[in-house]
């Protein structure tokens, strides 16, 4: 089993692109780590690199002890699951389980029994058993994955890697896989890394997640630091749904405290935030809020709206407020609070859950 | 009842695909199946009503035997040659390196030349003078004072050497760009796959790459072999008339030179009923005859 280790990684294709510029990572012995981030960051590229199928253009990626940017696929010791699964549809499922195991060089050669043995194994840990004779034009998509899954999980590998594999299932099959993945993480005892552009997958089955942008590593954390910590507006706004609101604020000194200041509401901040605002000497800033964190009354509150938009979501429902032309803030409450639109209510702000970042950098004040 | 709800103007609108192609069936009635059956009916026709003995004669003619050997001899050595040559080809320019578009271009104009023009080169490349030595003596690997003659008479050998090599040239491009088409319609992560899966460059090609790449060669072979079993102008050109006997050249013999009219045109038919075998070989291997039924993707 082994830690993989990426260090000031950049891949620059033609002339001019970066597609990931110095990018450190280290993923540790049996974690399970998701590259997350909109299409374009370079999530993808990172883990070609790893798996060998694209060369770095500057700095050192290892798999365990073993510095691998010269060492072929075929020798790093992984596996991995493609977006499009590549389950080769010219041999029956049961050859492209065994394939890894017939052509591998890392471990000693296999008798037949031995192959056997472990295809009927994996088969039945993703419970494909009764297709191993099927050709893969003769399977779902969903069965498909599955194969891709025995194949990946036959050759037991150090390292496992997943290109977006569950982006071409339904929504209820994905949600279904996500903890039949999980599962297998833990029954493999390897490494994994997952790249995926969903957020609710990556919060449901990541140890910790790496979110990129642009090239870069924006944020390594686990599930609950990314959503209850983001270190920076970017981060912020890529995770949660419905989004965290983003409002433009103005942060004023006022009897040694800090009052924050928007033309639709102010108060003061609490001790520990208002230390951290003194310290970074920012004045124009942007408050986030969760649209659960933003509490709807009809007795009073931080401020009066009145409410634009209703969106039922089952138990809870989306509400949206229209501060002026362009700014709208969204609320995310229990369905028994009955409001119509049109209807003046009051909103105030859960005082433990406020992020502040820089206007200018998007970096995390508090 | 929708037949009274639309009347004789439905039933004519129903016709209306079959007006559409009048005009092609014209066209190959006017110059296909009449020329066609013409020469079906002299390979028959004998001066007392049909007959079998011009096929017969054929059958029984030396050089038909000949002919057949050195067509099908040409057919196997050329076809396997163009094949692997072909592949390299493709599976070079398939890894897009720099300029693979520019060499494409460059390796696709043989392709558009017509039969005699090709023929007209190698003719004069292979002339004592011609630009074959001429290249050999300038690269430092023949004594100027001691030209080549390709072409020497007799040296059946060495002409079918030659024209494999000329028949190459111009039959290497279509075979190359089936091949291409083919490789480009297999998605890249089959190979990547199989790189992460523990095989080599080698393994990666006969156990992926080939398998799915197998339509497109049986297209490439088959349709390579019946234009192997058509060679004729290159050969007159380059070696001169009947000096490299093949069937098609043994069928214009008979007709055109000998007045055997209907000599030629058994000639003709037994030709025929060979392109025909090869094509229904190649439909069946395609899977054409299994219906709307095949494997893989």
């Amino acid at each position: 089993m082994a830690e993989v280790r990426l260090e000031k990684v950049s891949k620059r294709f033609g002339k001019r692109v970066w597609a990931v510029r110095d990018f450190d990572l280290r993923v540790e012995d049996r974690e399970f780590l998701v590259l997350l981030g909109p299409s374009g960051c370079g999530k993808t590229t990172t883990l070609r690199m790893i798996a060998g199928l694209e060369r770095p253009t500057a700095g050192l990626i290892y798999i365990g002890e073993r510095l691998v940017n010269l060492i072929p696929p075929r020798d790093r010791d992984i596996s991995m699951v493609f977006q499009s699964y590549a389950v080769w549809p010219h041999m029956r499922v049961y050859d492209n389980i065994a394939f890894g195991l017939r052509y591998g060089r890392r471990k000693k050669r296999l008798s037949k029994a031995d192959i056997d043995r472990v295809v009927h194994e994996v088969a039945s840990l993703v419970r494909i058993e009764e297709l191993l004779s099927r050709y893969p034009t003769q399977l779902s998509g969903g069965q498909r994955q599955r194969v891709a899954l025995a194949r990946a999980l036959a050759v037991k590998p150090q390292v496992f890697l997943y290109d977006e594999p569950l982006s071409n299932l339904d929504a209820k099959l994905r949600i279904q896989m996500r903890t039949e993945l999980k599962y297998i993480h833990e029954q493999a005892g390897s490494t994994s890394i997952y790249v995926t552009h969903d957020q609710a997958e990556a919060m449901s089955m990541a140890d910790r997640i790496m979110v990129m942008r642009e090239g870069q590593g924006a944020q390594l954390g686990t599930p609950n630091e990314i959503y209850f910590r983001p270190a920076n507006q970017f981060v912020a706004g890529f995770i949660g749904t419905p989004p965290m609101n983003m409002l433009e604020v103005e942060l004023e000194e006022e009897d040694g405290g800090i009052k924050l200041v928007s033309p639709h509401f102010g108060f003061r901040l609490g001790e520990k935030t208002a230390r951290a605002v003194q310290e970074s000497g920012v004045r124009q800033a942007v408050l986030g809020v969760r649209p659960e964190d933003v509490t709807v009354s009809l007795e009073g509150g931080d401020f009066s709206a009145q409410v634009f938009v209703v969106e039922p979501q089952g138990p809870q429902q989306i509400l949206s407020f229209k501060l002026d032309e362009t700014l709208i803030i969204k609320s995310l409450t229990s369905a028994d609070l009955s409001v119509s639109p049109g209807q003046e209510v009051w909103l105030s702000f859960n005082r433990e859950r406020l992020h502040l970042f820089d206007r200018d950098t998007g970096v995390r004040l508090n | 009842m929708p037949e009274k709800l639309g009347g004789w103007k439905t039933r004519l609108a129903s016709y209306y695909p079959y007006y559409l192609i009048i005009p092609a069936i014209l066209y190959y009635i006017a110059f296909w199946a009449i020329p066609a059956a013409s020469g079906v009916a002299l390979a028959f026709q004998g001066p007392k009503g049909f007959t079998l003995r011009y096929f017969q004669y054929v059958l029984r003619d030396p050089y038909f035997y000949q002919a057949l050997g050195y067509t099908f001899t040409f057919l196997v050595i050329s076809v396997t040659v163009e094949f692997i040559l072909a592949l390299a080809v493709a599976l070079l320019i398939n890894t897009n390196f720099k300029g693979a578009s520019l060499f494409l271009f460059v390796a696709l104009i043989p392709m558009v030349l017509p039969e005699i023009s090709y023929g007209a080169i190698w003719a004069t490349g292979y002339a004592q003078h011609g630009w074959v030595n001429s290249l050999l003596v300038h690269l430092g690997l023949m004594d100027p004072a001691q030209p080549m003659s390709w072409l020497a008479y007799g040296k059946i050998a060495r002409w079918m050497a030659l024209l494999i090599v000329a028949e190459a040239w111009r039959g290497l491009p279509s075979v190359m760009i089936i091949l291409l088409a083919g490789l480009q319609g297999i998605s890249k992560e089959y190979g990547e796959a199989a790189r992460i899966f523990g095989a080599t460059g080698f393994q990666t090609l006969r156990k992926i790459t080939l398998p799915l790449l197998k339509p497109s060669i049986q297209t490439a072979l088959i349709l390579r072999a019946i234009g192997a079993v058509q060679i004729f102008v290159i050969i007159t050109v380059i070696f001169g008339h009947r000096n490299l006997p093949v069937l098609v050249e043994e069928a214009v013999y008979y007709f055109r030179e000998l007045h055997q009219k209907q000599l030629g045109a058994a000639y003709a038919l037994i030709i025929m009923g060979i392109v025909v075998t090869l094509s229904v070989l190649y439909l069946w291997l395609s899977g054409s005859f299994k219906g709307e039924e095949g494997r893989g993707e």
